[in-house]
C-alpha cells in the first residue's frame, strides 16, 4: 500500500479540493470538446480522477465507519426498488403504446423491461454470492 | 435500546470528535448513537465499554 501521507488534510478541505478538481475536469472536457480532442479529455479524467484519489486517501479523519456503510446500504436497496420498478413501468407502458399504434415505442419498451429484469436478476444473484461467503 | 453515552462522555470529559477519534468511527456516529438513532454493533459496543472501562450493560440498556 502505497503511504500518501505526505498530503494529510482534513476531510473538510478534501471536499473543497475535490469540488476544485471537478470544476477543472469539467473545464477540460469543454476544452477538450471545443478543439475535438478525445486525448485531451481522456488525460484530463485520468488526472484528474487519480488525484482526487490520492487526496481521498490523504484524509486523516474518519470517514467511513460502520453506520455510514448501513446507510449506503439502505439507500442502495431504496435506489434498486425505486429505479427497478421505475424502469418495469415505464418500459411496460411503452409496449402498451407501443401495441397502440403511438409511435415506434415497443422495442424500447422491451429493452427497459428486460433491463428491469437483469436488474433484479443481478441482485438475486449477488445477495446468493454474498450469503454464502458471509456464511449462509 | 438506551444508553448513557452522553452522560459517560461528560464525566470523562471528552467530546465526540475526540470519542469517535479514539474509537475510529465518524462524529455522526457518536451523535446518532446518543440520541437513540442508531444501535452500535457488538465490536463497537466492546470498542466503548472498553474505553469507558465499563461493561456493555452498564452503558446500554435493552428495553423491549
Amino acid at each position: 500500500m502505497v503511504n500518501y501521507t505526505w498530503v494529510c488534510m482534513e476531510f473538510g478541505t478534501y471536499k473543497r479540493a475535490r469540488s476544485a478538481i471537478t470544476v477543472i475536469i469539467g473545464a477540460v472536457v469543454a476544452y477538450a470538446v471545443l478543439q475535438n480532442s478525445i486525448l485531451i479529455a481522456l488525460a484530463g479524467v485520468t488526472i484528474g480522477l487519480m488525484t482526487m484519489l490520492i487526496l481521498r486517501r490523504s484524509v486523516t479523519n474518519v470517514t467511513h465507519d460502520e453506520r455510514s456503510a448501513m446507510i449506503q446500504n439502505k439507500a442502495a436497496s431504496a435506489t434498486l426498488a425505486i429505479t427497478t420498478i421505475g424502469l418495469a413501468v415505464v418500459g411496460l407502458s411503452m409496449v402498451f403504446l407501443g401495441r397502440q399504434g403511438i409511435d415506434d415505442f415497443e422495442g424500447t419498451g422491451y429493452i427497459l423491461a428486460i433491463t428491469a429484469n437483469f436488474v433484479l436478476g443481478l441482485n438475486v444473484l449477488m445477495s446468493y454470492y454474498y450469503s454464502k461467503r458471509l456464511g449462509g | 435500546m438506551e444508553n448513557k453515552l452522553r452522560v459517560l462522555r461528560a464525566m470523562k470529559d471528552i467530546t465526540q470528535e475526540n470519542l469517535a477519534h479514539e474509537l475510529s468511527v465518524t462524529r455522526q456516529t457518536i451523535h446518532a448513537i446518543e440520541v437513540g438513532k442508531y444501535d452500535p454493533s457488538l465490536e463497537l459496543a466492546f470498542k466503548l465499554a472498553r474505553f469507558f472501562e465499563l461493561r456493555i450493560e452498564e452503558i446500554f440498556q435493552y428495553k423491549e
